[in-house]
């Protein structure tokens, strides 16, 4: 038990993570404009002055990498369903500014053996993000797009230790501030988009139940190329790997607790007007051994729906 | 009829220009058989010029295409004149007389090989589009209209409207317009 609730606030941390990434947070530059809205559905377009979105996503936990790197599948009669929905927004300041709001809303339901099926949720961690473009991608044949991102999460959720429901379904957080800071580079040519974005998170510590402890600090890599539509449709691709450093435990490093995860995902952006699309990807962590550490293994698909100002 | 309009307008001229903006340069612009033209002569050829700024691969532009041809059919009569201006990295006089043909432009894509014009025009991005007297200042500088690639007939027509106001001996409504085309890449 104690094992599966480990798990599951380290698939939580990573879900956030990857949900920030997935939003203005780490939001990339672009030539136009679809291309990099299929890659990060929050951020806003140069043309855009706000918006606001809602994106829901659905995944299942279908196993696990060992302190390894070794995959296992999921045991017979034991099973994870993730959800969430992410409210946001995003505004322009200054000229090549934006921040944005990020509320989620988590939702998990487990199942095993010996427990049976629980179900519970709330609200997640809220995300603060800030990102500039000092230059746009596309305006330049040799010097790429360049931004900084910055945000931070609120640990506004239930931390695994508060969790009253059973199997902790009811978590929803990590329990921790966390600070994350960023570069994405981005160039387009032509029709086409190439990206590339490095974060590097740092969560505070905290003290559950007498002992402190504090994850490690955490570096996102993210490569993704789209390519745009005469209409303004998109499709992209990306893959991203994370590393993450042991955790320490009242002040001594946690040997064996660091991890690693690979993601791959295919997404796509439909302009419904000039003020509305949807978005959708798929993505999964690739349940072969070496694609991770101490991580679950999910697969998944995200459903957006934007609404912008111009 | 055409003195008329470029007295008027050169009268327009000195109150209502946008400030952030300058005039038409004497830069070269290749037409499509690839002979130069200088860009101020271009211009003095009409009261009143639409330069439109021109990306073969902007979605925007794409949607704007008809929107285009439809400002030359309403105006070309009245005195005023469309320049299409591709000024970003590997435009070529051949590429943009096809694009010109495959699109029904009843008008030149000039090229602006290096980007001179778009950068005292302020150009930064695919369908910014001024419109000039006949000595090149600029009397309006901005989108063609509020639409992006889904056309609307609540659209807000920059241009025409600007053109109107023009035509009509007023400064134009709005000497300004948001512009939302692709970034250009200028060389």
């Amino acid at each position: 038990m104690q094992v599966r609730r480990f798990r599951f606030s380290e698939a939580l941390a990573f879900a956030l993570v990857t949900a920030a990434l997935a939003c203005p947070t780490t939001a990339r530059a672009q030539a136009c404009c679809a291309g990099a809205g299929a890659l990060t559905p929050g951020r806003l377009a140069p043309h855009e002055d706000a918006l606001v979105g809602i994106q829901s996503r659905a995944s299942s936990v279908v196993g696990s990498f060992d302190d390894g790197g070794r995959y296992a599948a999921s045991p017979r009669g034991v099973g994870e369903l993730d959800f969430e929905q992410d409210l946001f927004g995003a505004l322009r300041v200054l000229r090549h500014g934006q921040v944005a709001l990020l509320v989620p809303f988590v939702e998990t339901r487990r199942r095993t053996p010996s427990d049976g099926a629980a179900f519970g949720g709330g609200i997640g961690d809220v995300n603060l993000s800030a990102r500039y473009d000092f230059f746009l991608a596309g305006v330049s044949r040799t010097l790429p797009g360049i931004a900084l991102l910055g945000g931070v999460t609120l640990p506004t959720g239930t931390p695994v230790e508060s969790a009253r429901r059973s199997l902790a379904v009811d978590a929803t957080g990590v329990g921790a501030f966390q600070g994350n800071f960023g570069v994405a580079l981005e160039q387009s040519f032509g029709a086409w988009l190439l990206n590339l974005t490095a974060l590097v998170a740092k969560r505070a510590g905290r003290n559950v139940q007498g002992v402190d402890e504090t994850l490690g600090t955490q570096l996102v890599t993210i490569a993704g190329v789209a390519h745009s539509f005469p209409n303004d449709a998109a499709l992209a691709a990306f893959a991203s790997y994370s590393i993450e450093g042991d955790a320490t435990i009242n002040g001594a490093d946690a040997a064996g607790s660091a991890r690693r995860i690979f993601l791959a995902s295919v997404s796509g952006v439909w302009p419904i007007t000039d003020h509305w699309r949807i978005q959708g990807s798929i993505f999964t962590n690739p349940p072969f051994s070496s694609f991770g550490r101490n991580m679950p293994a999910t697969s998944g698909l995200t459903y957006t729906l934007v609404r912008s100002w111009m | 009829m055409r003195r008329c309009v470029a007295l008027l307008v050169i009268a327009i001229a000195a109150c209502s220009a946008p400030a952030r903006t300058a005039s038409v340069p004497e830069a070269p612009l290749l037409d499509d058989t690839a002979r130069t033209n200088d860009a101020r002569a271009l211009v003095a050829r009409s009261p009143l010029t639409v330069i439109t700024f021109f990306s073969h691969h902007c979605p925007v532009q794409v949607a704007h295409d008809a929107r285009l041809v439809a400002l030359h059919a309403r105006y070309a009569s009245r005195g005023v004149q469309i320049l299409a201006v591709d000024s970003e990295a590997g435009a070529t006089p051949e590429r943009d007389a096809n694009e010109a043909r495959n699109r029904g432009y009843p008008f030149s894509i000039y090229v602006d090989t290096r980007g001179v014009v778009a950068r005292a025009l302020g150009a930064r991005n695919a369908t910014y589009t001024l419109v000039v007297d006949a000595h090149g200042t600029v009397l309006y500088a901005g989108g063609i209209d509020s639409d992006r690639t889904h056309l609307t007939n609540q659209a807000t027509p920059y241009v025409a409207d600007a053109l109107d106001d023009l035509l009509a001996g007023r400064a134009p409504r709005a000497p300004e317009g948001k512009v939302l085309g692709c970034a250009l890449q200028i060389p």
